[in-house]
């Protein structure tokens, strides 16, 4: 009678173990995917619609920390977890569009986000936001013409505010890191193919 | 006793019909949104372009492609409305103009990649 239960002790120990391993094995592999899927792919995880990239990743707007106010009047905040860090926009009470990445995307300089007001009775506003790399402490907005613009870092976060580039004009490709000491840690380009900021109505 | 049961009545009758009142609202609103996925398949990286079936009075636009193309999403009408957000293998783009306004997304990485959309009301 007492072998038959430790028998039955050592069964259940040994399923215990075997649902550890397993669900262990499952979490490494969701968190790992997670790391290595690319924005559109992760967002796919979850149904389409507003917040999409903060609902595949587990993150509210509500927890959102205040960073800053746009030109065009969207205030701006951030939230994160482990993985993944999001640059929230909001308009009032409105949710207005989100940029999330991974450490490694935010590395490559894929956590850049550009907006532009192209139509007719607006004020032709365009920011540029994003998340810059550890290590920058500025960010340096590079223009077709060899000229920039430089803004500081706050709490890993950049904004640009300015104007949807005229024909013809000079307009910005891309932008560089830059360090407390005032060398370039890296660059990145814009989400932009050449000066195309602006998309046609027809 | 009867006075009782008097304002007990009425008091079911006014549960019930704000009841009835919330649930047509909610409904009323459920019934007025609309959505559309469109999109779906592969197409060219030199600013090619995926777009909703007709223009409704979308607020909300988003493009999505696997890997990391530059994609723009686009929400316009011949009108007045333009705006555009461009980003990295995802893009979402909001107008709060209430006019009727198309959905595009646009594919401006350079090379082919497969592209979907969805917009909603």
């Amino acid at each position: 009678m007492k072998k038959k239960g430790s028998r039955k002790s050592l069964l259940v120990a040994s399923a215990a173990t075997t649902a550890l391993a397993v669900s262990g094995a499952a979490a490494y592999a969701a968190a790992n995917s997670a790391t290595n899927a690319s924005p559109g792919e992760q967002a796919a995880t979850v149904a389409p619609g507003p917040e999409r990239q903060l609902r595949s990743s587990g993150l509210s707007t509500s927890e959102a920390k205040p960073l800053f106010t746009l030109a065009n009047g969207e205030r701006v905040g951030l939230v994160s977890n482990a993985v993944t860090k999001c640059l929230v926009r909001s308009l009032g009470s409105r949710f207005a569009g989100e940029t999330c990445a991974t450490t490694s995307e935010i590395a490559e300089g894929h956590a850049v986000s550009v907006g532009d007001e192209c139509g007719s009775p607006g004020k032709n506003l365009m920011e540029i936001t994003g998340l810059a790399p550890a290590g920058a402490s500025e960010v340096r907005l590079i223009s077709s013409d060899g000229t920039s613009q430089s803004t500081s870092v706050t709490s890993g976060a950049f904004k640009f505010d300015g104007t949807n580039p005229a024909p013809d004009a000079p307009y910005p490709t891309g932008v560089e890191w830059v360090g407390a000491n005032g060398t370039s840690v890296g660059t990145a380009g814009l989400p932009v193919e050449g000066d195309h900021f602006c998309l046609p109505t027809s | 006793m009867r006075k009782l049961l008097r304002t007990r009545r009425l008091t079911v009758l006014a549960t019930s019909l704000v009841a009835a009142f919330v649930l047509a609202l909610s409904t009323a609103a459920v019934a007025s949104a609309f959505s559309e996925g469109y999109g779906g398949g592969e197409i060219c990286g030199s600013n090619c372009y995926i777009q909703s079936g007709g223009a409704h009075t979308f607020y909300f636009n988003e493009g999505s492609a696997r890997g990391e193309p530059y994609l723009a999403c686009q929400l316009f009408n011949t009108n007045h409305a333009n705006e555009v957000t461009h980003g990295y293998g995802y893009c979402d783009v909001f107008y709060y103009g209430g006019e009727y306004v198309t959905a595009r997304v646009y594919n401006q990485s350079g090379t082919s990649h497969v592209v979907s959309g969805y917009a909603e009301t």
